[in-house]
């Protein structure tokens, strides 16, 4: 389950000695390992300017440099294999006030994480969030599909609450903040992010909604697509490896659907060869093409 | 999940044309937008046509959707300058390149705070409604109260190329078919992006049009919220902006940190050019001054 940590400490230390020790003394391939670093993210926590002189600096910038996609982020520092960054949580008075737009996390939407990753409360009460956890291995991956979700915790996150979220394991819902709030997270890159999945949830139906648009797999996935409205036959080879030998699920099915487009008298034969996948995900997309064609 | 590398999601940058998947074709059209559009006159966009035309003849997209199939099939981690449905090809100082994939209809009419060419790709044509902008429309000074007028439709098909007219126009793209367009666009000029209800035709709210605008609003508030006097002078640059937003942001932090600082910023934006912030900075001094 998603970890709660306990302690505290009135340690101080900087970004820089973050990164340091997470890249000196923290094996990120290890949860425990990960874990072991929380009263150092604490320490980082302990830092009243860490968010202020970022701020300040991007301030004086306008925003020109070291930014992220998002203005509920705040870009931090990062190491081999992982980054620290700072979120922003504003309260529904925040929203409704439109001093800050609610873009990237958002409330009352259950989802899990492709990665894994510490987080620390830093200013204001803190989000409500409830934690479920669900079996990766478990499911196909497509929008509308049932899940079994396992209710776990409610917590609320406040200054100096740190936690552990696995990578698609801990599925967490959040409620606004009585007032602003602001973690700390450290975000585990492996390599196997790139490749997969996020989910969003219904917890009533208990069902699979869909993706993040912005995820990794679902912007190379519209490529993919993309593809398939003005390839030639170099393109065509191309999704056909795509097809046969890309790790990601969703990829593999979206580069048999644009090799489809590209060839419509071959798209039987296409889903014919679909239906062979070694992921339920794409071969039942094929068997159902197939039956759409009448093949 | 986000890059953590350094980036900004705006589609153009302040620096020099960054020519993502490089071609001569590519590369033409960059340096003939380079000498032709001053961004400081944003009309000399339509200089760029002819170019853009002979670019769209070139098969350009094509060749950058296989490069990075490419890309991919030689490194399945790999994230390229992907946007959802929509692949960069170039960056310029004031201008953006891109393909991208029309899929689903929007749920409101945008308008478009740039100038904009775009051309179907492939077979499907692009169909769209237009609307002209009410007579006192003004983008910075948000009006709910205002209607889009209904101005005609038109189809583009592949080889023609559809001149956003976005000072006078918003346009509204029908997507029964998922179509592939290619799109020449400049920077925003205008600071906000206004939606219309396709019902009603009226204004329904405006958001601002470049990311950088809404991460200093919301650094803004944050700073007052840490409230720290070291933030007093990156929060004065502020209230410089072009964004009015932006502006009265700026101006109710330093609020939190400097009674002093904040009545010589509001004493001054009695004459901001906007006349909500003049308004509101006119309003919170009487109120103010009905406290001392």
């Amino acid at each position: 389950m998603a970890i709660t940590i306990p302690g505290s400490t009135d340690r101080v230390v900087t970004i820089e000695e973050f990164l340091d020790y997470v890249g000196s003394q923290v094996d990120l391939r290890d949860t425990d390992s990960i874990i072991e670093s929380a009263p150092m993210l604490r320490a980082l926590a302990n830092n009243r300017t860490l968010i202020l002189e970022r701020l300040n600096r991007q301030v004086k910038s306008l925003y020109s440099r070291d930014t992220v996609d998002s203005a509920q982020t705040v870009f931090l520092g990062k190491g081999d294999g992982f980054f620290v960054r700072a979120n922003i949580w504003p309260s529904t008075a925040d929203i409704s006030a439109g001093r800050v737009y609610q873009d990237q996390f958002a409330y009352d939407a259950a989802h899990d994480h492709n990665y894994s990753f510490l987080t620390v409360g830093y200013f204001g009460p803190g989000y409500v969030t409830e934690i479920y956890e669900y079996d990766p291995d478990s499911i196909e991956g497509y929008a509308g599909e049932r899940v079994e979700l396992q209710f776990l915790e409610r917590v609320k996150f406040g200054v100096g609450s740190a936690m552990f979220y696995r990578a698609s394991r801990d599925v967490h819902i959040q409620y606004a903040p009585d007032d602003l709030s602001i973690t700390i997270n450290m975000m585990i890159l492996r390599p196997e992010v790139m490749l997969r999945d996020q989910y969003f949830f219904d917890l009533e139906s208990r069902t699979l909604t869909g993706f993040p648009p912005q995820l990794d797999s679902s912007r190379r996935v519209s490529i993919v697509r993309m593809a398939g409205y003005t390839g030639d036959a170099d393109s065509a080879q191309l999704l056909t490896d795509l097809a046969r030998t890309h790790p990601c699920r969703r990829t593999r099915l979206a580069a048999f659907e644009a090799l489809a487009q590209l060839q419509p008298p071959r798209a039987a034969e296409i889903w014919e060869t679909a239906c062979r996948d070694r992921e339920p995900l794409v071969a039942h997309a094929a068997q159902r093409r197939l039956a759409a064609l009448g093949a | 999940m986000n890059a953590p590398a350094p980036l900004d999601a705006d589609p153009i940058l302040p620096m020099p044309p960054q020519i993502i998947h490089p071609s001569r074709e590519v590369a033409d059209l960059a340096e003939a937008v380079e000498r032709e559009f001053d961004r400081d006159e944003p009309e000399t966009f339509w200089r760029c046509e002819d170019a853009f035309r002979t670019l769209l003849a070139s098969g350009f997209a094509a060749n950058a959707l296989r490069d990075e199939l490419q890309t991919i099939v030689d490194d399945p981690a790999r994230i390229g300058d992907w946007q959802p449905n929509q692949l960069m090809v170039l960056r310029g100082r004031s201008y953006a390149l891109s393909v991208a994939l029309f899929e689903t209809p929007r749920r409101y009419i945008h308008t478009t705070p740039f100038y904009g060419m775009y051309a179907p790709l492939g077979t499907q044509p692009l169909h769209y409604d237009r609307y002209r902008l009410p007579a006192n429309y003004r983008n910075e000074l948000f009006d709910p109260s205002l209607r889009l007028e209904p101005a005609g439709s038109g189809v583009v098909r592949a080889g023609d190329v559809l001149q956003l007219w976005s000072r006078e126009y918003a346009y509204d793209f029908h997507v029964e078919q998922p179509v592939l367009v290619a799109k020449l666009t400049t920077a925003p000029f205008h600071t906000l992006e206004w939606l219309f209800s396709k019902d009603s035709l009226r204004a329904w709210q405006a958001n601002d049009s470049e990311l950088s605008s809404t991460q200093l609003r919301v650094a803004a508030y944050l700073l007052g919220r840490l409230a720290h006097q070291s933030s007093l002078e990156p929060l004065q640059t502020m209230t410089t902006h072009p964004h009015h937003a932006v502006r009265w942001a700026a101006i109710q932090a330093i609020g939190r940190l400097s009674r002093t600082e904040a009545l010589a910023q509001l004493e001054r934006a009695q004459n901001d050019p906007h006349p909500h912030i003049r308004r509101a900075a006119a309003k919170t001094l009487r109120q103010l001054e009905s406290r001392t």
